[in-house]
Order: C-alpha cells, then structure tokens, then sequence
C-alpha cells in the first residue's frame, strides 16, 4: 500500500527533478539531433533510462549533468542507427564541440531565452498567427500555405523572417541591459 | 561572427534545418559554418532554444460543451501566447488540462467490434427505446479478456500484462484542433450512462505507465437538478498514481475525491450521488504517456481514500 513511505517521497522527488529539467534536456538533445520529432524521442528514452536509474542517483548532486549524459549516450545510440542511413548532420568532433558550448554557454542562453519570451509577446499579429498555426495547431508550413493560398516557399521565408526578427529583438534587448555578451 | 559567415545565410540554413527543407549541399554549407565559426555555434544554439520555445506554444484553451462542437472556425490570435509547460510546471500548477478538454474530432485508434461493456449490477437494459427512465447499474466494469470491445478510445493489446491477463488497453494518441493528446476511455452511453455515482463509488483499476509521465482521470455525470448544465467534470489529479512507474499497480479511488468543475474551475466539490457517469477518461496533454490498462470497475464500496498497491 502507499504511504508517505520514504520510497514514495524519493520517487515523487524524482519525477519532479526529471520534469523540472525535461525542457533542459530536450534543448541539449536538439541542439545534437536537430529534428523535433527525433529529439523527443531520445529524450522519451532518456527519461525511461533515468527512471530505471533512480537508485544511482545521488541527489546531493545536480541532476542535470547527470541526466545529460544520459541522453549523451542514447544520441550517440541514435547516431548509430542513423549513420547506417547516411543521414547524419554533424560530424563527431562538432557534435561533441556543440554538446560542450551548450554546457558552457548556459548562462548566456538562459538569459537570451528570457529576453526571447518578451520578444515573442512582441510579434506583429501575422508572424505570431503563422507560429500558432504552426506549433499550435502542429501544421506543416505547407499544410499552412495550401490553407492561405500562398506557396510553401514564402511560408519558409516568412518562418526565417521570424527567427530573423526574435533573434535581433533579443539582442537588441540585451544590449539595452547593459548585459553584452 | 566571422566575416567569411554570412548571418543571412546562416540562419536561413538553420531555419530550414528546423523546417526540415535542408538539401545535401546545405547540411554540408551548415556544417562547414558551425565548424569554423564560434559565434555561429552561439547563434545556433539560441536558435535551438527559439525552436523549443515555439514548440511549447499551445492554442488559447477553448473548452466546447461536449453536447455540441465548437462554433470557432478561426483561431483568434491572443494577445500573449499560451504557453504548454513542462511535466514540471503541470505538476505545480496543474494549470493546462483544465483548457484543454474538447471533443474528439479525429479518433486514430478505435477497440474493435464486441459489443459493449459489461454490465454488472441491478439495472439492465432494453434493447429499444426505454418506455420508462432507466438507471444506469451502481456498478461496472472491463477486464478486456475477450478482444477489443466496441467504443473504447485506446488500442488493445494482450502484450506484457499481468500473468493470467488476455487483455488489457493501451492510450493512444490523438488530436482535435488545438492539441495533441493521449487517452483511453470507454464509449459514452448517452441513454442511462455508464453508471449511477453513489456516495461510496471507488474506481478500481489495474494499471501500468510505462515512465513517470502524468496523467489525469476525469469523470463527466449528468446531473438530476434541470437547473444544472447537462454534463459536469470532475477530475482527479493526483501525482501519486503515475511517479511510479514501470510496474503493474492497483489503484482505488473513491469517486468522492474526483473535483467537480464548477463555473469553470475545479472545486472541491465532489460528483452528486444519483447522478449518472456519462463519461470515464484518462487523459494527458502531448507529454508521451504510455498508459495500459488491464482492467477497472466501478464498485458501490471502498476503503474511503486513495490506495495504491503493486501487483505481486
């Protein structure tokens, strides 16, 4: 029966450290396997992995670093399946370089994510209904096109334009803090 | 970045790696960036981070009465964008399911052809159309063990149950027109119900979640004042029945701790006996829930509170 054993305090800990951190770790493995749908998948593993790993845990120790390597390894599983298939996008050497400049860069890229979350709030009503379509409504850019009467292609463009656009916006928005990078 | 990079190349290819439109020369235009070029790697990770920012991004929570579709045929655009939070911040919070609870419009997976759930208790049913009210039995219940039934959301399967099982259900996944979700639910009757809540009522099941990820349990009665509307939620949130995972479990819950939602909000209120359960479903929001089932009743009896226990 449950109860507030112990064991059941350690495992609702656990959840909530792994919840915590899921976006953490989807953004690593991203970084490495740039493709939504394959990222979430490893990251599912991941977290399967993790779970079975639990009692390894030492929680006085930060969780994230632990939980990386994890998801380390299942990218690296990814890779392998997927380089019989030659579609592998980044070499050995950058991925390990874009995994450790992930880690390094922490700090710089929370504080740009901030800046980014008012810089979308900031969007013109056009861009910001293409994002909702988009990610929202989960709709291919040339589902969204057909539907709109315009091409795919000027969906691309616009989807660019967008990212143009946030990236700018955030770094304007640092530079105004003072906090250059 | 360097001066050999071009920004407006670059981030063109890494929009297009994202929109999945990269040809060969490009991967290999974008790598030979990111190799050589430091802060191009720093322009791509903040792309990356922009790319989970947006995939987060969920349409304003629109509930529809589920007695009708919903009338909108545009999206309006908010004036912020609705965020969908990690596993962490519904654990917090417990702020998303209640927006996101619409009609099914595209079921990708239906149980097969038997006939519906058993029904086990003191109402039956009649064929045709009741000559006079009928009440939906205090009790009910699946055990799966024949096939797929007829109606049930999910996927059945006879793989890696409980020893001695032929049946249980699995979630599967499913959208409507604002979100990607994950579910298992028996048919609704719309005559008498499912069954009829009393103030003892536990929901008993045998279940399994293949990771920690959250689910939720709600519950849809109608009820017998005419002064209320025709169908009511209820919901039942409670970490405890998905933070383990990885093994068969029962559960026990008295229905009395289900929330009922009242002029939008999930109240301490808890279902109204008498009142007919049109509706029994366990759903999450696009977070990878693997659910299975092996069996569940409604009884009229319980121990009064939550028990969990593991199967032996």
């Amino acid at each position: 029966m449950v109860s507030e054993s112990s064991d059941s305090n350690a495992n609702e800990q656990f959840a909530r450290l792994y919840a915590t951190h899921h976006l953490d770790l989807l953004r690593y493995v991203l970084t490495l396997v740039p493709d939504m749908s394959q990222a979430e998948d490893i990251v599912q593993e991941t977290a399967r992995v993790l779970w079975r790993k639990a009692a390894d845990y030492d929680p006085d120790r930060p969780f994230l670093p632990w939980a990386r390597k994890a998801a380390w390894l299942e990218v690296l599983k990814h890779r392998r399946t997927y380089a019989r298939r030659r579609e592998l996008l980044f070499s050995d050497t950058l991925l390990e370089t874009l995994a450790e400049e992930r880690v390094v860069n922490e700090d710089a890229l929370q504080m740009r994510r901030e800046a980014l979350e008012k810089c979308l709030q900031r969007l013109d009503p056009k861009s910001r209904g293409i994002l909702l379509d988009r990610f929202g409504e989960k709709r291919s850019l040339v589902e969204i096109a057909e539907r709109e009467g315009r091409t795919a292609n000027a969906l691309y463009v616009a989807m660019h334009r967008i990212r143009q656009r946030l990236l700018e916006c955030v770094r304007r928005s640092i530079q105004s803090e003072g906090q250059a990078s | 970045m360097k001066p050999e990079t071009d920004p407006e190349e670059f981030t063109r290819l890494v929009s297009r790696l994202f929109d999945e439109e990269l040809t060969d020369r490009d991967r290999a235009r974008l790598q030979q960036i990111l190799e050589a070029d430091a802060d191009a790697r720093m322009t791509y990770l903040q792309l990356v981070d922009m790319q989970v920012k947006m995939s987060c991004i969920v349409l304003p929570a629109v509930e529809a009465d589920d007695e009708r579709e919903t009338s909108q045929s545009v999206v309006p655009i908010p004036d912020a964008f609705p965020w969908r939070w990690a596993a962490a911040a519904l654990v917090a919070a417990g702020l998303l399911l209640n927006a996101l609870l619409t009609r099914l419009d595209r079921p990708v997976d239906r149980a097969g052809a038997r006939p519906g759930p058993t029904n086990v208790g003191n109402a039956g049913r009649s064929p045709g159309p009741p000559l006079m009210p009928v009440l939906a039995p205090d009790a009910w219940g699946e055990t799966f063990e024949s096939g797929p039934v007829e109606g049930w959301i999910g996927r059945w399967t006879e793989d890696g149950l409980p020893s001695e099982s032929g049946g249980g259900i699995e979630s599967v996944t499913l959208t409507n027109r604002f979100v990607r979700y994950h579910r298992i639910s028996p048919p609704r009757w719309n005559a008498a119900g499912l069954f009829t809540v009393r103030s003892n009522s536990h929901l008993r099941m045998t279940y399994k979640v293949e990771s920690p990820t959250w689910f939720n349990v709600f519950l849809g009665t109608r009820p017998e004042d005419p002064g209320e509307p025709p169908y009511v939620l209820h919901q039942f949130a409670d970490h405890r029945l998905w933070s383990e995972a990885g093994r068969w479990r029962r559960a026990v819950i008295p229905l009395r701790q289900f929330q009922r939602k009242v002029d939008g909000v999930f109240t301490d209120a808890p279902p109204v006996a008498g009142e007919a359960a049109m509706d029994l479903f366990f759903s999450a929001v696009d977070n990878g829930l693997a659910l299975t089932i092996d069996r569940i009743e409604i009884t009229s009896d319980g121990p009064g509170a939550l028990e969990l226990s593991d199967l032996e």
